[in-house]
């Protein structure tokens, strides 16, 4: 008979409360996410520019950069100081692409003459120390040099008595480009190498 | 019931936000676009007249794209750049780089994109 009385009353009473704060903290769930999605959509507008650049952006600086070193080589030409230019313009290329999260790495040849003789200006920038094989052919046979560009550095070559035209092959790494030029026009062989995560493009210039 | 109800509140939210990645494509082109342009300009030999004499403006009068405000920057080598803040919240940009026009300056044309 005593089982139904206050004793039992006061359970029910704590049963209902309960639920009644499980219903609360049910509500609190729904509000958060409601909360979380409006903050989401309130704040958006409050952040910098979102600034897109993705990397389907590689092919076109490909495409600028395979242009521009001759035309840097020109100006540095027509200035009297085309390894200064060159070695510029490297640097200049490696900053701005850094903002893009680009690494930029390249090695690249000036073919000048000196009188008769043809010298061969190297600028090694690949982020690694190369040696650059140089295979010269004219009419009167092949001369093969070595050229080492550790990382960072600049160096030359000279081969003696090269004919009017000549052939070169270039080759290092895993790299290897022939060219036939006229000994009295300076050259240019550029590699370089565009890469951010995982897209890698690498092209090269003759000119 | 409740949690219930709020993982689909989020579940929706997050597929909305997700679902903004199928404009990945367009993104792309938009960019590729800027670069077009500049180069564009620079084959039509404006862009290099304007861009030694970091005149913003004037390279920037050479550009219509329809459905799209612009703005160009023009920076030199110390990394200082000329010309206005896009002016939108959602931007494409891209870059063209000049060694120089008659004498060596090396330049990075940046040209901002965005719908009207």
């Amino acid at each position: 008979m005593a089982s139904g009385g206050p004793e039992s009353m006061g359970t029910e009473g704590m049963k209902v409360r309960n639920r009644g704060r499980k219903r609360m903290k049910g509500q609190f769930f729904i509000l958060g996410a409601v909360l979380v999605c409006s903050l989401f959509f309130i704040g958006l507008p409050r952040f910098a520019p979102i600034i897109s650049q993705p990397s389907a952006d590689l092919p076109y600086i490909s495409a600028n950069l395979r242009s521009e070193l001759p035309h840097a080589m020109n100006l540095g030409m027509k200035e009297s100081a085309v390894t200064e230019r060159l070695e510029n313009f490297t640097h200049f290329i490696e900053g701005a692409l850094s903002g893009h999260n680009i690494n930029y790495t390249s090695l690249w040849l000036v073919f000048r003459n000196q009188s008769t003789d043809l010298n061969v200006t190297g600028g090694g920038f690949l982020g690694e120390d190369v040696t650059v094989s140089l295979n010269v052919t004219d009419g009167s046979g092949s001369t093969v040099k070595t050229l080492p560009l550790p990382n960072g550095t600049i160096d030359d070559v000279v081969f003696s008595a090269v004919g009017t035209n000549y052939n070169v092959t270039i080759s290092f790494s895993d790299q290897e480009e022939g060219a036939e030029w006229p000994r009295d026009k300076a050259s240019l062989y550029a590699f370089y190498r565009l890469n951010r995560g995982d897209d890698v493009i690498k092209n090269f210039v003759v000119a | 019931m409740e949690s219930a109800i709020a993982c689909i509140i989020m579940g929706m939210f997050i597929l909305a936000v997700t679902g903004g990645y199928a404009a990945a494509p367009q993104r792309a082109s938009a960019a590729g676009t800027a670069q077009d342009v500049l180069k564009s300009l620079d084959d039509r030999g404006v862009l290099r007249g304007y861009a030694v004499t970091l005149d913003y403006a004037g390279l920037d009068s050479e550009i219509e794209i329809a459905g799209y405000g612009h703005a160009v920057n023009i920076c030199s080598e110390s990394g200082t750049c000329v010309g206005p803040e896009p002016n939108a919240t959602d931007v494409w940009a891209g870059s063209y780089f000049i060694a120089g026009k008659s004498a060596y300056q090396p330049l990075e044309i940046k040209l901002y994109l965005w719908e009207d």
